[in-house]
């Protein structure tokens, strides 16, 4: 009989591993590993671009026919849905795997501790992602370990949100302070503090809720008085050291880290780089496919002297789509087709793949928690002299002045009451994190969405230029138009991934869908 | 005193005068008597004289005689001639007299027949000592030597060897007679005159029931055979290989060299299989190789050498008709290239530019070396044969070439012990560069020549040709590169050795209880070169895909296989009625598989090769390591009552180590029963009908067909699920599997209902069998919903059901001594069909990655619905192009989709007159993913096989033709050959020449631009019936007297051809295609390598 019991030679099975520290860490790292899935359903590409897109400051350049979640026209069956869904729920049963098991390692509490609340606080994240875009979801607290648990049905979004600030919670007082590892690609205690602000906002916009607000309020201060964070004086050279592999743990809080080494071992590249870009098609200095621009509007909201403008969105072109030649000024009045130069692959330290770089994608910066600070505290408080503070620090930033040097060029207008102060906060944010993937969830919690999209049809149809101009990339009204008028109340959630409903007798699917 | 001779047209006195010089004797005669002598040929050395003498007057009218050292020269005598009156009757089995029987007598070239009462009259001198036989179809020829009587009655015997054919099966042979279960026999006669490296590419068409289809024509590859429809789904469904009672799974049969086999067999049935339990379940192929035969040595060569083409070429647009669509594609950038230095598109009607076909095909030979001697004596037997195969591809620098050697001995110790062995070792390469499944569209060769553009337009054709990269349309995002240089360039040596060996000894314990004992080895090591040099599109840095720069990777797959297997066999029979055969046995096999290797890229010294490769930079090489075991346990009881009531019942159990648990353990059993209706009296009277037989079976097979472990959780470490916080890298490690220990066989319960007639003493024999098959618990790597954080697990769901008809039927036509024709057809139907699926489950959607882009690549191609075949093309149902009626034409000139014509899947205010339509299914006036559907079947609805062998004197001929019926090939070439591809410079098919234009209002192909979106359609759905002259062999066997005296017994020469003639309405190369060959995903085309006709000269000689 013992003849047939061969067990495998290549491979550990779940019984015989997570025993040490080093066990551990690798089981940890598969958790982290799915923000960048290689399948581009994460931040490598998905998430980063074309889920939070199309809406006010960002636009998909081309004609937009071809099925995209952001020319809002695919169905649920489109791919990249799936992807993403697979990629964040994968995370989920890693990590749930890894909390189940990591009592049977013979290492200290400490490092268990650690292990423990990046763990969790991943869970946590990547079920806020599902939310955010989802709704309702299978809420997984442990791990699917036979076919008998394959069929799960659809959490409310607010148990969700309690579950995921629950974990989050939790995981702030195990893991460790960002200056034990001075870079910014592991969960610190300020990350798990400025996601649990963002996580409270939108608990308090989509669940309706304006009791989060204090709760968000104080998770962006303790961040804020942490002492560890401040604003870089220079705006421009946070998204350069975000490819240039320079941490700069002041600002930068939590990146997703990528890693470009040319296809020969690892595959950890990211694809957002080459696909954004001012549009260069010679792949040796860096292929650029400039599939994004900025819209006019964000355009028109950056003030004289911001020099987040000409950062954020391509101030030139090169001629023939090709780097070799000298940049080319665009014209004062071409406002509409403008790449997303936010990072540009020059800056890359690695030799250049055509498609895949190693630039780090932003999860939180210093700027993005005293935005939340501001807008929490108006929320509960008004615009009190600490939301003017937070927010006229990052302004003076933007116009590369000390961060507490009063401005008048800079300086938000005095006298703002809690609307119009919101208001501000609404376009600063487009403003400073523009590109970053925030714009639509931020529009859904507050539940303005809808109205933009709508909006953007008639300022499309009004100042947009109606021809397309090919030398220049710009694709012309109707191309425009296109995601603004396919946008319909159902896209204010993806729809569940069509292998997932008809697979899981539990699932139904979104409405409209 | 020898004598040595050698002498043409020679005369006697000649002759005499050369002996008399060699030696002392001397020719006494009358000059006269040689008036009469015939001249002589001769050659001879170091004779004696009498051996000499024998030879000159053999035909002479001369006799002599020796006295002394006197040669004395007479006359023959001429007898007087005496008549002689034969007579006689002939009769059959039952005593009446046969009409029609043949009565010859050789030496003397007289033949009669019998009349209407079966009597014969001979008249004829000089009878005595002569042979006289006799002769009818289907009855044993009799022989007699004439003596004193002349009154000769003869009874005919059937000739029982017809019905006596020896037929193998699972651990033992039966009697043709005597089976019950359903077994296909290969006509390995007929097979061998087809000039093909192994019996797999002759096999199309040949058996009953058993489907081949090769995936394309590249030199070396391995055809699919599945018996009786596909089981599984997602599963492996190649039938297991007996080799010389060896079963194997996966066996590269590329290892036998044809002339080997004595006899191939296909169990079909459960009857049959079911003694390979969980293996069965595909069908299984017994192999045998030829053995020694007591007796003398006998040597045959077996050589031919021949020359292949391709069987098709694809037209392409020529230079006017490419510059033409070029400069309807982008008239600004195509002016810039094509309509320079004042030339215009009229400056390109004439030219001719470069086919690229012409440059990557040629004309190539095969050489095809075969040799063996196999004798014996009264102890032992034995065979050796070896043999050379050199089959150079027609695309250029590709091929197959295969060394083989086998050694079969036997040897009886005593008079119960005899012990053997058999053992085969090949060596194969293949090399060339690949041509299918790859996923990038650019490195698909053969789009990437039809796509090269035929003419320059602004600098030489030699540039052009010569160049790496055409330089008017290189860019980052064009990965075109010159096909040529790939052919040439691109190293990719799949090298397989392979051992087959088989130990036996045979124990005769009793004269009714026999035991076997058999170990066998099999080795298999598959070395895989690949070099990409700074010619090639991989390893040159000036090709976007060519970051790595020179990089090569060396990887060995390893396989082996031990088997030891143990059977007794015990027959006995009660009063010569009741014949029973109980055989029962266990066997142990453990299979082992290991795959690793090296990489390299930025190699720095190209020139060292493959060798070079320590000076790049290392990259990991994936490697895997399994094994897995099998312990079984067979029985099989045979009871024949007087051989009209056969009942058979076979058990297997089956342990594997690839489950666990209870599930380790499979049983297997099945029963059949045939009845030969003809030993009943009630037929007697039936003389016409020499064998009716009515076969009846059921039983149960499984199938294994999983990776060893997959009942286990797996930690999966490594490659992209790390990370690299700080820039660190990080190994992840992650539970890649959910274990599920239910895991069990895949089982199929088979009915099979078999009619066996032969008439005429089996002049025409038909073989008729319906079977139905259902498979249950399939080994389905099934789809999860993946909020369970897995993709696919392996399940023992859903259900697949396959029924069928066979028929095989043969007929001697014509049988005489002169002429001999025979004919045998067979077809066969088989229906498919999916019967379940994963819990909740009503389709299951198969994508083919055969393009770069996302486009086609995320849509589904295949789906296999419930209810449906497990394989049906899915897509948009094709309806023609916009014409200007399905528009309203605005004021400004522009056109409108008319409001009730719905758009193609692209927004209606871009849809123009000329694009491509598809139908609106679901009728709702827009076309969406909603309205895709089944558009097309790839399972033939019937396919088989005509074979004619006919010989006239010393001429013999064998055509083969084979047919394939009602399955439908998706022609994705199409998709980018036919205007669907937006890459600039791209050549296209001649066919789209004919796309529509205001002027030419064209139906079926759309306008320039006009493709709509990227979607799959019923467009491509192409008929892939096909008839096929598959083979036909013409040879002549050369007797004379030379030959005779060398001993040469068999002397024949041929012209064999393979794929000569294939008729059929498929509009790309070759029907027979299926580039993503598994049961989800039959009958794609893409790229394929094309088939080769073969024309070969060949010359057999045994003695």
């Amino acid at each position: 009989e013992n003849y047939l019991e061969t067990k495998p030679i290549n491979f550990a099975t779940p019984e015989t591993f997570y025993n040490n520290e080093q066990e551990l860490t690798a089981a940890l790292m598969a958790v982290y590993s799915e923000l960048g899935s290689t399948n581009e359903g994460t931040y490598s590409r998905f998430l980063s671009l074309e889920a939070p897109a199309s809406n006010d400051e960002i636009l998909r350049r081309g004609a937009n026919t071809e099925a995209a979640a952001d020319a809002y026209n695919a169905s649920a069956s489109y791919d990249r849905f799936f992807n993403c869904w697979t990629a964040l729920y994968s995370g989920i049963q890693r990590a749930n795997l890894l909390l189940e098991n990591i009592n049977k390692a013979q290492v200290s509490l400490d490092v268990k501790n650690k292990i423990r609340g990046e763990a969790m606080f991943l869970r946590a994240y990547y079920h806020f992602i599902l939310v955010s875009y989802w709704g309702d979801v299978p809420l997984k607290l442990s791990s699917t370990n036979s076919l008998n648990q394959i069929y799960i049905a659809r959490t409310p979004a607010k148990r969700v949100y309690e579950a995921v600030i629950q974990d989050m919670i939790n995981s702030y007082d195990l893991v460790n302070d960002i200056t034990s590892y001075n870079h910014a690609g592991r969960v610190s205690k300020t990350a798990v503090a400025g996601v649990l602000a963002r996580v409270f906002l939108h608990a308090a916009g989509r669940l309706q809720d304006a009791s989060y607000y204090q709760e968000a309020k104080d998770w962006a201060l303790k961040v804020i008085q942490s002492g560890i964070h401040s604003l870089n004086p220079d705006y421009k050279q946070i998204f350069i050291n975000h490819s240039a592999d320079i941490y700069d743990i002041k600002e930068s809080i939590w990146e997703v880290e990528f890693e470009q080494d040319n296809n020969s071992q690892r595959n950890e590249g990211e694809r957002f780089g080459s696909t954004i870009g001012i549009r260069n098609n010679d792949d040796r200095t860096g292929f650029m496919q400039g599939n994004y621009t900025a819209t006019g509007v964000l355009y028109n909201l950056y003030g004289i002297g911001d020099l987040r403008r000409d950062w954020n969105i391509a101030p030139f072109y090169y001629p023939n789509f090709d780097r070799n030649n000298p940049p080319v000024m665009y014209p004062a009045n071409y406002r509409w087709g403008r790449y997303v130069a936010k990072w540009r692959r020059e800056y890359q330290t690695k030799d250049y793949n055509k498609n895949f770089g190693g630039t780090n994608w932003p999860l939180l910066r210093y700027a993005d928690v005293l935005l939340m600070f501001a807008e929490a505290e108006n929320e509960i408080n008004g615009p009190t002299a600490e939301a003017y503070h937070a927010v006229n620090m990052v302004r003076r930033r933007a116009h590369r002045l000390p961060a507490e040097q009063n401005s008048t060029a800079a300086d938000l207008p005095s006298g703002l009451n809690k609307q119009s102060f919101f208001n501000w906060i609404k376009d600063e944010r487009a403003r400073e994190l523009a590109f970053e993937g925030h714009r639509k969830l931020d529009l859904l919690r507050w539940n303005l969405l809808s109205t933009t999209m709508q909006q953007m049809v008639s300022i499309i149809s009004t100042s947009a230029p109606s021809a397309s101009n090919t030398a220049l990339g710009y694709s012309g009204r109707t191309s425009s138009l296109r995601p603004y008028q396919n946008f319909s109340s159902r896209d204010l959630f993806f729809p569940i991934p069509t292998q997932e409903i008809s697979l899981n007798s539990l699932m139904v699917q979104n409405t409209g869908w | 005193q020898k004598i040595s001779l050698s002498e043409r047209k020679a005369s006697l006195e000649n002759i005499f005068q050369l002996i008399e010089q060699q030696t002392s004797y001397r020719f006494v005669f009358n000059t006269i008597i040689l008036e009469k002598a015939k001249p002589v040929d001769i050659k001879i050395k170091n004779a004696e004289i009498g051996e000499v003498l024998d030879l000159v007057f053999r035909n002479q009218p001369l006799t002599y005689t020796i006295v002394k050292q006197n040669i004395i020269l007479k006359e023959k005598e001429v007898s007087s001639p005496e008549i002689m009156v034969i007579y006689g009757i002939v009769t059959d089995e039952k005593g009446i007299g046969f009409p029609g029987a043949r009565i010859g007598i050789k030496s003397k070239n007289i033949n009669t027949i019998t009349d209407e009462e079966g009597k014969y009259k001979l008249v004829i001198n000089d009878v005595k000592d002569q042979i006289i036989s006799f002769e009818a179809l289907g009855y044993q020829k009799q022989e007699v030597i004439i003596q004193d009587n002349f009154n000769i009655d003869i009874q005919l015997k059937p000739d029982l060897k017809i019905l006596e054919e020896i037929i193998i099966v699972g651990y033992g042979e039966v009697n043709k007679r005597d089976l019950t279960g359903s077994v296909g026999e290969v006509n390995m006669k007929d097979l061998t005159k087809a000039p093909v490296k192994s019996f797999d590419d002759a096999f199309a068409g040949r058996v009953a029931g058993v489907q081949v289809t090769s995936p394309d024509g590249q030199p070396g590859a391995v055809p699919t055979i599945i018996v009786r429809g596909g089981n599984s789904v997602t599963q492996d469904n190649s039938p297991l290989y007996v080799i010389d009672g060896f079963p194997i799974e996966d066996y590269n049969i590329n290892a036998i060299h044809p002339d080997d086999i004595a006899s191939i067999e296909v169990l079909k049935d459960a009857s049959s299989t079911a003694i390979y339990g969980a293996r069965g379940a595909n069908g299984v192929v017994i192999v045998s190789t030829k053995k020694g035969i007591k007796g003398k040595s006998v040597f045959s060569f077996n050589n031919y050498y021949g020359l292949q083409g391709n069987t098709s070429q694809i037209e392409l647009m020529k230079p006017y008709e490419f510059v033409k669509y070029q400069l309807e594609l982008d008239s600004i950038r195509a002016a810039g290239i094509y309509l320079q230095d004042g030339k215009t598109l009229e400056s390109y009607r004439n030219e001719n530019g470069i086919n690229w076909q012409d440059e990557l095909f040629r004309e190539a030979p095969m050489l095809s070396s075969y040799f063996a001697v196999r004798g014996g004596n009264k102890d032992n037997s034995y065979a050796f044969s070896s043999s050379l195969f050199d089959q150079k591809g027609t695309v250029i620098a590709s091929g197959f070439k295969r060394y083989q050697a086998r050694l079969v001995i036997e040897q009886s110790l005593n008079k119960r012990f005899k012990v053997g062995v058999n053992a085969n070792l090949s060596s194969l390469k293949s090399y060339g560069t690949i041509f299918t499944g790859t996923r990038n569209t650019f490195l698909n060769i053969l789009i990437n020549t039809w796509q090269y553009r035929p003419i320059a337009g602004n600098f030489s054709l030699d540039e052009l040709l010569n160049n790496a990269q055409d330089p008017a349309v290189a860019s980052a995002t064009n990965y075109q590169w010159n096909p040529v240089l790939t052919a040439t360039n691109e190293l990719r040596d799949r090298m397989n050795s392979l051992l087959t060996s088989n130990v036996y000894g045979v124990y005769d314990i009793s004269n009714a209880l026999k035991l076997r004992v058999t170990a066998g080895l099999n080795l298999s090591k598959l070395r895989n070169d690949e070099f990409n040099n700074s010619k090639t599109r991989q390893g040159s840095s000036a090709s976007p895909l060519g970051q790595r720069g020179v990089n090569g990777a060396i990887t060995f797959t390893e396989l082996s296989n031990l088997i030891n297997e143990n059977t007794l066999t015990y027959q006995k029979s009660i009063n010569k009625e009741h014949f029973f055969t109980l055989l029962s046995g266990f066997t142990i096999q453990e299979n082992k598989f290991a795959y690793y290797g090296s990489g390299a890229i930025r190699i720095p010294n190209e020139t060292l090769g493959i060798g070079g490769l320590a000076q790049g930079v290392p990259v990991a090489i994936p490697s895997q390591n399994s094994e897995n075991r099998l312990l079984s346990f067979l029985g099989r009881l045979n009871y024949n009552y007087k051989s009209k009531y056969l009942f058979t019942g076979t058990f297997r159990a089956d342990g594997s180590s690839k489950f666990t648990g209870n599930n380790q353990w499979g049983y297997f059993p099945s029963g059949s029963f045939a009845w030969n209706i003809a030993q009943e009296k009630f037929m007697q009277g039936l003389h016409f009908l020499s064998e009716t037989k009515l076969r009846l079976s059921y039983g149960l097979t499984g199938n294994n067909r999983i990776s060893e472990y997959a009942y286990y959780g797996a930690i999966t470490q490594g490659g992209n699920n790390s990370y690299m916080p700080g820039g660190t890298f990080i190994s992840g490690a992650y539970v890649s599997n959910l274990s599920n220990p239910d895991l069990k066989w895949e089982s199929t319960a088979e009915l099979d209902f078999g009619l066996d007639i032969g008439f005429l003493n089996q002049r025409f024999t038909l073989t008729a069998d319906i079977y139905k098959k259902k498979t249950n618990d399939l080994l389905l790597n099934a789809q999860l919903p993946t909020s369970s954080g897995f993709s696919n697990v392996f399940q023992n769901i859903g259900a697949v059901e396959n029924k069928g008809l066979e028929l095989t039927l043969q007929s001697f036509n014509i049988r005489n001594e002169k002429i001999k024709w025979n004919t045998s057809f067979n077809i066969s139907f088989n229906r498919t069909k999916l019967v379940g699926l994963a819990q909740n489950q009503k389709e299951l959607l198969s994508t083919v990655r055969w393009n770069s882009g996302n486009d086609y690549a995320q849509n589904p191609a295949y789906v296999a619905r419930i209810g449906q075949p497990v394989a049906m093309f899915y897509g948009f149902v094709w309806d023609g192009v916009y014409q200007f009626y399905d528009f309203d034409k605005t004021p400004t000139g522009t056109y409108v989709l008319k409001a009730d014509i719905p758009n193609n899947g692209n927004p209606r205010q871009n849809i123009q007159p000329g694009d491509i339509k598809y139908k609106d299914i679901n009728g709702d006036n827009v076309v969406d993913m909603q309205d895709r559907t089944e558009i097309g079947n790839p399972n033939p609805k019937f396919f088989g096989g005509l074979a004619n062998n006919l010989s006239f004197k010393n001429f013999d001929v064998h055509v083969f033709l084979q047919f394939v019926y009602g399955n439908e090939v998706m022609n994705v070439n199409r998709y980018l050959m036919e205007g669907g591809t937006t890459t600039l410079g791209a050549n296209q098919f001649a066919s789209y020449q004919n796309r529509w234009t205001p002027e030419n209002p064209s139906n079926e192909h759309f306008r320039t631009r006009g493709w709509g979106p990227s979607v799959y359609s019923s467009r491509v759905i192409e008929d892939g019936s096909f008839i096929r002259l598959k083979t036909i062999n013409l040879g002549y066997k050369v007797e004379n007297k030379l030959l005779q005296r060398l001993a040469i017994s068999n002397f024949r020469v041929y012209v064999a051809a393979q794929n000569l003639i294939t008729l059929t309405r498929y509009s790309g190369n070759d029907p027979e295609v299926s580039v993503f060959d598994s049961a989800l995903t039959p009958g794609l085309d893409y790229s394929a390598y094309p088939r080769a006709k073969v024309v070969t000269l060949g010359l057999d000689i045994s003695f």
